[in-house]
């Protein structure tokens, strides 16, 4: 058996972890965005994007969340599915909606650095057209669970259709190269380093950090209401059978 | 390396603001979402749980006095 972490195999260490860790992932956050937004700022405008750079300093973080955020609900749906921790579950439960607005945000500001640069709102580009079905991936996800009132059919259905969306992650991550797309290939993660100018790139690794921080916070607080919702319902549930 | 802060975004203002102000609206929205289900569901658990305290309390039999 794949060894889980303590805290997400017993719900009450879970509890003890988070209470302390969520708001100093958020303070974290606070500050990194802070310094990220203050050298994002203070850098020069780009030689051809002008100020429209400044979009990306929120653009690109966005969307590597928006990935990021669905390869943990799909590990933690993998985990419920194979391995039935509840707590993962509730931790697949509680990325859906986080991601979803990661990726809502990515689609938003690239529409809106994409208006000035390439002179359309939006373009039926290879990556563009991945991130979107990655943000139906997760609406499916989210109306599915709502759809269903057993909990533990809802959580089997919903692992399976997260790991089927699972699939289209290297479909986003490569399409700029197996597709002839309007988009820039890899300019961060490279294996020859970045090629972004040092100005650009360390607002956009802090702003990245930020993010970050601010989805491991956000995260440990909806796991939070989804244990106690949960226990909410066993409690119901006990006093209606008294 | 880096100066004095930036401000103007002409002539791309009505993109760059409308960006961050888009971002700062989901990150509140995100925040507010999460801390509001967290204290619905923690509150709730508690008021049924008070409930089921006082409910098992009624149904147990009362002590009865049996000093001499």
């Amino acid at each position: 058996m794949i060894p889980a972490p303590a805290f997400l195999s017993n719900p009450e260490r879970f509890m003890a972890f988070s209470r302390w860790a969520a708001p100093l992932f958020g303070g974290l956050a606070v500050v990194l965005a802070l310094a990220g937004l203050w050298l994002g700022f203070a850098a020069p405008e780009d030689y051809q994007q002008g100020d429209t750079v400044r979009i990306m300093f929120i653009h690109v973080p966005a969307a590597w969340m928006s990935m990021f955020v669905y390869a943990c609900l799909g590990t933690a749906s993998f985990l419920s599915l194979v391995f039935r921790h509840a707590l993962a579950d509730a931790a697949a439960q509680a990325a859906a909606p986080l991601g979803a607005a990661f990726t809502a945000l990515a689609l938003i500001t690239g529409s809106l650095w994409g208006r000035p640069m390439w002179g359309a709102w939006w373009v039926w580009d290879a990556r563009m057209t991945s991130v979107l079905v990655l943000f139906l991936f997760y609406v499916a996800y989210m109306a599915l669970r709502a759809a269903l009132d057993d909990e533990a059919k809802a959580a089997r259905a919903g692992a399976i259709l997260a790991l089927v969306g699972v699939v289209n992650l290297p479909i986003v991550k490569f399409s700029v190269d197996w597709w002839n797309s309007l988009h820039q290939g890899a300019s961060v993660f490279r294996a020859d380093g970045p090629t972004v100018a040092d100005v650009f790139l360390y607002p956009l690794l802090l702003m990245a950090l930020a993010y970050m921080s601010a989805f491991g916070s956000l995260w440990l607080v909806r796991i939070r209401g989804e244990v106690w919702r949960r226990r909410a319902e066993a409690l119901a549930l006990r006093a209606a059978r008294a | 390396m880096f100066g004095m802060l930036d401000l103007d975004a002409s002539p791309y203002g009505a993109f760059v603001w409308p960006a961050f102000a888009i971002t700062a609206l989901v990150f509140a929205g995100m925040i507010a979402g999460a801390l509001a289900h967290a204290r619905h569901w923690r509150a709730r658990t508690e008021a049924l749980r008070k409930t089921a305290e006082a409910a098992e309390a009624a149904r147990r039999p009362p002590v009865q006095d049996v000093t001499p």
